[in-house]
């Protein structure tokens, strides 16, 4: 059973119960499903998201390069539990980088190389 | 309606639920969060079932309620039975309206042909005169305006009357209250 278990998914099960995230790794979700979250995808919170899913395919201008960064730094302003951060875009062919560096805590979080699109 | 859960109580009933487990290790409802989606689309949902349920149940009872039970419900709502009035249409059928006799006999869902007549006075009457007052079901509007030095005030009055909209309800009246020059 276990090979059809995807780590990725944060509703993996372990034992035949719900496998909670915490600590760091529970920082990282809470930053990716922001930013890529749609705004209108969740019901009752129709202006939440970044919705950095709709620079798929657009060309890696230094213009939507920069909006990339904008957007994602104002969304990590918003969450009270970021003490600083430094966003990084790389855009490629018709894809972006995202590199983000947070403080959480005291401790330094690093998300690494997240493909936009 | 006022009986309908809101929505914050419908979610925070939600979050309690599955909070209470604490097996489950689940906790993370911050805005955006898997339980944050689930709990907005399950109080959502709940909260359209109630509505349509209590939709069925008003439309049930008042097709099925007597004229009894329909004095209960006007007397329910408006706290005061006589506020709906209990009338009689050309197919005979009951049916319940404010009281409005000056309405006459004009079809349910329509206005008045006096409230059309005072919207129209509202928006054109001149500046130099002034509604005063207006009694629904008279239809006598009362009017008033100061005449300038040396104006005869019944040809004040009488030039407020001509400026009042031509087409005016059968049942309907004015009085004008010319104020003298100071």
């Amino acid at each position: 059973m276990s090979e059809f278990i995807d780590d990725s998914d944060p509703f993996q099960v372990e034992s035949g119960a719900l496998k909670p995230v915490s600590g760091e790794e529970l920082a990282r979700q809470r930053i990716l499903r922001l930013l890529f979250t749609e705004p209108g995808d969740i019901v009752h919170r129709p202006d939440l998201g970044g919705g950095l899913q709709s620079f798929r395919n657009k060309p890696p201008t230094p213009t939507n390069t920069r909006r990339i960064r904008n957007q994602a730094a104002r969304l990590l302003d918003s969450l009270d539990f970021v003490e600083s951060h430094e966003v990084e875009v790389v855009g490629s062919g018709s894809a972006y980088t995202l590199t983000i560096r947070a403080v959480i805590d005291g401790a330094e979080l690093m998300i690494e190389e997240v493909a936009v699109g | 309606m006022a009986d309908l859960l809101p929505f914050q109580d419908l979610y925070d009933e939600f979050e309690s639920a599955v909070t209470a487990d604490v097996e489950t290790g689940l906790a993370d409802f911050s805005p955006g969060s898997r339980l944050d989606a689930y709990a907005g689309v399950a109080a959502t949902a709940a909260q359209t079932v109630m509505r349509w349920i209590s939709r069925q149940v008003r439309r049930v009872f008042i097709s099925a309620s007597s004229e009894g039970d329909l004095d209960v419900a006007v007397a329910d709502r408006y706290g005061d039975v006589d506020f709906l009035q209990r009338r009689t249409d050309e197919d005979d059928e009951t049916y319940r309206a404010r009281v409005l006799e000056y309405a006459q006999n004009l079809g349910r869902g329509t206005i008045s042909s006096l409230d059309y007549y005072l919207r129209r006075v509202r928006t054109d009457l001149d500046a130099e005169s002034v509604l005063v007052s207006e009694d629904l079901d008279t239809g006598i509007l009362t009017m008033r305006a100061t005449a300038l030095a040396g104006e005869d005030a019944s040809s004040v009055a009488a030039s407020i009357v001509g400026d009042l909209p031509d087409w005016r309800p059968a049942a309907h009246g004015w009085n004008v209250i010319i104020d003298e020059a100071a």
